[in-house]
């Protein structure tokens, strides 16, 4: 692996393609955030 | 404890033993025993993933924290999902393919042999201390709390989990994970039932998180970019992020979990599970601590919550200074009480503007004058006892249970106690194990032995890390700023550790001279900035991993390039 690059998710044949999963982890974490803020702004 | 509590937790212990051996499958082969044939179902790993991280020192330690400075040490995990993310691209299939039992056994495919051994070498020695500690924080907080011998509390908390541990491997560890955490995440929901249950009935729990909101317990964000503030926004997402990819990416006690995976796809679903849950479970537990801090508002506590150090200073010649602040801090609390009603009351619909603001204030200065007597006893107790570290949030969680639970539930959080503590030594002792077998002794002492041979020196391997644990869960207990040192001391590797796997997967020239000065380069600079500037810890993680990958990297071009052309997907 040292001389080459990681492959890409998905490129090997028993591997599925999780960059859906990804983004819903990160789309996720944003709302926990807001929600974190909201309520520091409504109970502060 | 009442004997229904008791027989709680010793059902407990019977059941994650019998667990534990029950699930133990097919052992007599290395494989088995410590990657149960990379068979495992990615929530069972997932679980067990989070299991590991949660320790006791998480759910006393932090529900205490959430008491006494409310949700902002939840920003400590928001760099967690994004290194999920990463790890589950980069090194997750490469461990898979490579087919090895540890991290640092890719090192030396990479590099060579003694990036290999120091790395293998500093994970032994931290996390076999660290190990040590995590028994000694709840047995010396258990024992103080019910008057137990430290001693017996620290081999209750051992014994079994060696037990299991030695003889049924990381499928036994796995598996009473599973159970482990459903009594974890069980005993924090029941607890926090209970405090909201345990408010006036003319207090909502709304109007209860508004209280605590005006003294800013409320408020988990913190965006200000001050490196000396150990939990802000940036600190969380950046030095949590290294903090993260380092831990869950080149720490053998969390890649044993999901090397023990029966695919990648497994393997990184169940470090997605952390990347979902994590946060949410954090607040839980940060939340518990709030929902204390409004529980005490009406229902009188101690002033300190430690109470052989209360006795302590009330037999030594300044009990009548002690006495007197008691009595200064009754009046206090009664005064905040009366502030705290009003400010419930206030909140009424129709109240004017005016009452709200006058409220507020008079509750923020009564807390004021609660927080500043109990100041001043701690001060007293430091100068009283010889524990000059000593942090009295950690026995208000504890304190609260066994003082103000019902019978039944006071068992299930003891339970919950030891399964939060068990359930991370357990993984801790099953990785030190591999790394005793696989990167030192099968790799340097003994190589051409049968699976057999092996899989008995792993579980006296298991069982002397064990014993070592224990040993120095004894004089951790003893030592208050030993259990400081000791996380102290683990921070300096962690950075470093992640920058050598930064060089190996990210930097084509990198070699095994580069990874190996770059790696002692970042140590001492994480230890230079920790002892000669006020940086907060999670920002030495980033030092050290920038300091390895910029002098591995320039060490390895001075010397040539890389030495080892290794293809990972072995």
């Amino acid at each position: 692996m040292s001389q080459s690059p990681p492959e890409p998710a998905g490129s090997h044949p028993e591997e599925s393609n999780l960059s859906t999963t990804y983004i819903l982890v990160l789309a996720i974490e944003v709302v926990v955030i807001a929600g974190l803020y909201w309520l520091g702004r409504h109970f502060g | 404890m009442h004997w229904i509590d008791w027989t709680i937790v010793v059902g407990y212990l019977v059941w994650i033993v019998s667990t534990g051996m029950r699930l133990s499958r097919q052992t007599e082969k290395l494989e088995g025993y410590f990657l149960a044939n990379r068979s495992l179902p990615w929530w069972a790993v997932g679980l067990s993933v989070m299991a590991t991280q949660l320790s006791a020192i998480t759910l006393v330690g932090t529900t205490g924290q959430g008491y006494a400075a409310g949700l902002g040490f939840v920003q400590f995990y928001f760099g967690l999902p994004l290194a999920m993310i990463i790890l589950s691209v980069t090194l997750v299939p490469f461990y898979h393919r490579a087919k090895v039992y540890t991290a640092y056994e890719y090192l030396e495919r990479r590099f060579d042999v003694k990036t290999r051994l120091v790395t293998a070498l500093l994970f032994l020695l931290s996390r076999g201390m660290a190990c040590g500690v995590v028994i000694a924080a709840p047995s010396v907080i258990l024992s103080v709390i019910f008057g137990w011998n430290l001693t017996l509390t620290i081999l209750a908390f051992g014994v079994p989990t060696i037990f299991y541990t030695m003889k049924g491997g990381v499928q036994a560890v796995t598996w009473a994970d599973v159970k482990q955490m459903v009594v974890i995440v069980g005993g924090l929901f029941a607890a926090a039932i209970a405090l909201i249950l345990g408010l006036p009935e003319d207090v909502s729990v709304g109007a209860a998180l508004h209280t605590a909101g005006a003294v800013g317990k409320m408020q988990a964000l913190d965006f200000s970019f001050d490196t000396s503030n150990p939990y802000t926004f940036w600190s969380g997402l950046i030095g949590g992020l290294f903090l993260s990819l380092s831990y869950f990416g080149c720490d053998q006690s969390q890649v044993q979990r999901y090397l023990a995976a029966k695919s990648v796809d497994h393997a990184r679903h169940s470090l997605l599970m952390s990347a979902y849950w994590k946060i949410p479970l954090q607040v839980l537990v940060l939340m518990v601590g709030v929902l204390m801090f409004t529980y005490f508002l009406f229902n009188q506590g101690p002033m300190l919550f430690k109470n052989t150090h209360v006795a302590a200073v009330q037999a030594s010649d300044r009990a009548g200074e002690y006495n007197a602040l008691e009595q200064e801090y009754n009046q206090a609390f009664v005064d905040r009480r009366v502030a705290a009603r009003a400010l419930v009351a206030s909140q009424a619909d129709g109240m004017p503007a005016a009452a709200g603001a006058f409220a507020r204030s008079e509750f923020v200065r009564t807390d004021e004058a609660v927080r500043d007597v109990r100041a001043r006893a701690k001060a007293l107790v430091i100068e009283t006892t010889p524990d000059k570290s000593y942090n009295d949030t950690n026995y208000v969680f504890p304190t609260f249970v066994t003082q103000h639970l019902p019978v039944g539930l006071v068992g299930l959080i003891v339970a919950a106690i030891f399964a939060a503590a068990m359930s991370s030594v357990a993984a801790e002792l099953n990785s030190l194990a591999t790394a005793s077998v696989i990167d030192i002794y099968r790799r340097h002492l003994k190589k051409t032995a049968d699976d057999a041979h092996y899989v008995v020196v792993s579980r006296w391997a298991t069982l002397f890390w064990g014993l070592f644990a224990c040993f120095v869960a004894t004089f951790a207990a003893n030592m208050g700023s030993l259990i400081e040192v000791v996380n102290k001391y683990g921070s300096f590797f962690y950075g470093s550790i992640l920058g050598v796997f930064i060089l190996a997967l990210g930097v084509k020239r990198a070699n095994g001279h580069g990874a190996f000065i770059g790696l002692i380069s970042g140590m001492l600079a994480v230890g230079y900035v920790a002892t000669n500037t006020n940086t907060a810890y999670l920002w030495q993680n980033v030092v050290g991993a920038v300091v390895v990958t910029v002098v591995g990297t320039l060490v390895s071009i001075a010397t040539g390039g890389p030495a080892k052309t290794t293809r990972a997907e072995g």
